[in-house]
């Protein structure tokens, strides 16, 4: 089935399905068309997902809570009561204050890091920030007028990161394309 | 004669956009072989999700040979002391030909040497190796994407291509990928490759060997006989849709549609909701019992013969049970609450930027409501039509709507009907985003066809006043389709109040806004707007342009008005002595045009300032017929009445002068002119017609 992906915030999309067991999606198989707002070649692939559904289907059962993980416990007794206060913590008792102002932090220190010519750990603060856009998201602490200012906030990190680290990529001569090359012949 | 054939075989192409491939590929090779000159005979094509095929019957081997004349040096210079000239040498170098086929050009710019050369002749397998590539990067996605390091880009990623011409294959190379003999039949009832010999046996082996039903008709013929006896085994029939049958033949390359079955506990949530489940998720068609009454079943499609049935039934009635699952669930929340508190949340809802809330829009609703009910004069509606206003976006907040948003207004409805609100404001809600396209079913209650206008002509006003006016093919808020809309009620309800009061008043319910443009421009650049899609929607019906412009130019006071005027000049333009009379018009008109400043108004005459007698007649006639169309609105008579006057009008031409010298004659005659025009003038603009 035809499903198209898109992370607005990441600058990233990519054309692809959903794939169905028996009238139940149990994976997503995009091609990533740009990252970080640049058209990627080549093109990466990403298939996503569903060792939970499929188990669901094996096992024969209609929750994933049932799941066996092993001959002694369930996937329920491991990940439920995470769940639950996960949920507790997204929708109600984040603090939003505290969140606003990390995000704060977090963008700079990506910054920071992008004029120090790190792109990896700027990206782990990217990807903080995105977290952190989510949970407030979810908190509906985020107005629709200001959603996409945070959202333009977050692309233009990973806009950042993407094009240091392919810079650094390119000072390198691209090593693993090389490799990939040589070993295609 | 021979048979090509080219496959594309690729990854799994989106359903929708196969039958635009289908149409590109027939339309690209003819085009591309009349270029060629190649002569053939039927060409088809067909798609299934992992390939679109085209073939050309009985092709030619050749392209066809013809002579052409060239031009070559001027004679002058084309020969020395008998002998061709280094000019003319080049030229019988560069177009091979000798001097026997030579002769000469007499043009406007002296005499030239010429020769017949024969061109064409090429072969078609040479020709088919330019063609092929090109028609393949030139069908036209929607989307596309490109894949591993290629810099081609497709709808999805291509795999093979097949090209056969009769037994040879046709050679291109389109992005790295050579064209072959191979394909590649279904993934799982036969993927090969599979070598074909020649190219009319790539059918038989597809279908044979590759398990493909290469035909979406013949597709669809299977969903529908096998999908049509299965229900009937549970003694229902299938409710196919056609939009849905079309995805879904183009999402399988070897349909085998199984009946399933859920609980009967679901069946109490509404038809509606249930339907919208079972097709929007699921893919999968709803049943029905002799009664219309919906049975515990869904037919769905799958793409192969599976192993063991019931476990594929059981996966797909387990997804279903959990969507209807949730549809039930959201159903008994939504009962819970009430349109009260719906009302109150939709203040919290942006209907779009500056333009406010839902809730000031259900405020202007329900306003504009009752504006139109006094202005088609049903005044005792009032109190439904209102309530209908501005209950009319409640269910947008709803948990249902949420959920699957197709159901709004149509969940609005159910929810009035539960709570005992008015039937006719029930319906109201249910029909108020109808027509939903060009050939969607129009309301059939009154309140619902003005509910649907009234929520068209907020949007309009309000986007218009944004300056948000579509420019070429796009129309991000649908306008295009609120302004058809519109029209399509007032012709189906034949509403003959004016629109130009109904935006007035849309825009001014809005109050103080941070409009772009000031209300007069508004209202001017609207009613423009919808009297170009009026002139697009008149033309879909067949009627002429020029007409339609000429009767447009004489005013659009409503719809079914400008309708009838259509409708009557066309049977006036029937009529044998149609072209006479409207010479007969255009030259009052243009008299009448030229002589502006002159004409008295009002136009009267007077008896005693006629010099001939042909003015009297005239005058006569034109009275007669002034008096039987006195507040008849009868266009047909007018114009009737209006052609009895030709006679007339001819004689005063011939004998008199319009323009006297004096001024008092003058005045008189241009009155008579006047008077004749003013029987006409409303129905249609003389000037804008072409005989």
């Amino acid at each position: 089935m035809e499903d198209d992906w898109e992370s607005p915030t990441l600058g990233a999309w990519g054309l692809g399905w959903e794939v169905w067991l028996n009238g139940m999606e149990v994976s997503q198989f995009t091609y990533f068309q740009q990252v970080g707002s640049l058209d990627l070649n080549p093109i990466s692939v990403e298939l996503t997902y569903g060792l939970e559904r499929m188990a669901m289907y094996l096992q024969g059962v209609e929750s994933v809570y049932d799941l066996k993980w092993n001959q002694h416990v369930t996937y329920g007794q491991i990940y439920h009561q995470n769940e639950v206060e996960q949920s507790r913590y997204n929708f109600d008792a984040s603090d939003a204050h505290m969140l606003l102002e990390s995000f704060k932090a977090f963008e700079q220190e990506s910054k920071r890091l992008q004029d120090l010519g790190l792109p990896w750990p700027a990206y782990d603060y990217c990807l903080k920030c995105s977290h952190t856009f989510n949970l407030l998201d979810a908190r509906g602490a985020i107005s629709i007028t200001e959603r996409n200012g945070y959202i333009g906030r977050v692309r233009a990190l990973a806009q950042g990161v993407a094009k240091l680290y392919v810079e650094q990529r390119e000072q390198q001569h691209f090593p693993l394309l090389a490799e990939a090359r040589s070993a295609a012949q | 004669m021979s048979t090509f054939v080219l496959e594309i075989g690729s990854e799994e192409l989106p359903a929708r956009f196969l039958a635009g491939e289908k149409a590109a590929l027939i339309t690209g090779m003819t085009e591309a072989l009349a270029t060629a000159n190649l002569v053939h005979g039927e060409i088809a094509a067909y798609a299934t999700p992992r390939r679109a095929t085209v073939v050309v019957h009985d092709l030619a081997q050749f392209e066809t040979e013809r002579e052409e004349v060239v031009s070559g040096p001027p004679v002058r210079i084309a020969w020395v002391d008998g002998k061709p000239s280094k000019a003319l040498q080049g030229f019988l170098k560069t177009q091979q030909v000798s001097e026997a086929d030579l002769m000469e050009l007499k043009t406007p710019k002296g005499v030239y040497v010429g020769a017949k050369r024969k061109v064409g002749g090429r072969k078609a397998q040479d020709l088919l190796a330019e063609i092929c590539p090109n028609l393949v990067q030139g069908l036209p996605f929607a989307k596309r994407m490109r894949w591993g390091s290629g810099q081609l880009a497709y709808a999805r990623p291509i795999h093979w291509l097949l090209a056969l011409f009769d037994s040879e294959v046709v050679s291109f190379s389109l992005d790295g990928l050579e064209s072959d003999r191979l394909t590649y039949g279904h993934r799982i009832h036969g993927a090969g490759p599979f070598s074909v010999p020649s190219a009319p046996e790539y059918f038989s082996i597809l279908a044979k060997q590759g398990g493909v039903v290469l035909d979406g008709d013949k597709r669809r013929e299977i969903i529908v006989r096998e999908g049509t006896s299965k229900a009937q085994a549970v003694g229902g029939t299938i409710l196919w849709k056609d939009s849905l049958l079309a995805e879904v033949e183009g999402l399988v390359e070897h349909p085998v549609p199984i009946l399933g079955s859920f609980d009967t506990g679901y069946l109490e949530v509404p038809r509606e909701v249930l339907l919208t489940s079972m097709e929007s998720h699921q893919k999968s068609f709803g049943v029905e019992d002799a009664q219309g009454k919906l049975l515990p079943n869904f037919l769905c499609v799958l793409n192969l013969e599976p192993q063991d049935l019931d476990v594929v039934k059981r996966g797909w009635e387990r997804v279903l049970h959990a969507r209807l699952e949730d549809a039930k669930f959201f159903y008994h929340e939504d009962l819970r609450a009430n349109f009260a508190s719906w009302l109150t949340k939709l203040d919290q809802v942006i209907f779009m930027g500056p333009l406010g809330s839902l809730g000031e829009k259900s405020r202007r609703l329900q306003a504009l409501m009752a504006w139109l009910v006094q202005a088609v004069g049903a005044h005792d509606k009032e109190a439904a039509a209102e309530r209908a206003g501005l209950l009319a976006k409640a269910d947008l907040v709803s948990g249902m709507v949420g959920e699957f948003d197709t159901l709004q207004g149509i969940m609005g409805g159910i929810y009035a009907k539960v709570w005992g609100e008015n039937p006719e404001v029930a319906q109201a809600l249910q029909e108020q985003y109808l027509p939903a396209g060009p050939d969607s079913p129009l309301p059939e209650s009154l309140l619902g066809a003005l509910l649907s206008m009234a929520d068209k002509a907020d949007t309009l006003a309000g986007c218009f006043g944004l300056n948000k006016i579509p420019t070429g093919t796009a129309d991000p808020n649908g306008l295009r389709r609120c302004a058809l809309g519109i029209i399509r009620i007032c012709v189906q309800f034949d509403f003959k109040f004016d629109l130009q009061a109904l935006f007035a008043k849309a825009l001014e319910l809005y109050g103080q806004r941070p409009w772009k443009l000031s209300p007069a421009e508004t209202c001017a650049k609207l009613n423009e707007f919808l009297a170009v899609r009026l002139q697009n929607y008149l033309q879909g019906l067949g009627h002429n342009v020029v007409l339609i412009d000429a009767i447009l130019r004489a005013g659009l006071p409503n719809v079914p008005d400008v309708l009838t005027r259509l409708t009557t000049f066309t049977a006036f333009q029937a009529a044998p002595d149609y072209v006479e009379n409207v010479q007969m018009l255009k030259r009052i008109g243009n008299i009448l045009q030229k002589q502006a400043a002159d004409i008295p108004n009002p136009p009267t005459w007077q008896a005693e300032r006629f010099e001939d007698k042909c003015e009297q007649e005239l005058a006569t006639a034109l009275a007669e017929c002034q008096k039987q169309v006195t507040h008849d609105p009868d266009y047909s008579l007018r114009l009737k009445t209006v052609a009895t006057l030709r006679p007339y009008v001819n004689k005063f031409f011939d004998t008199v002068m319009v323009v006297a010298p004096d001024p008092l004659v003058r005045q008189n005659r241009l009155a008579l002119l006047q008077s004749i025009a003013q029987l006409y003038t409303a129905i249609v603009d003389v000037a804008a017609l072409q005989i």
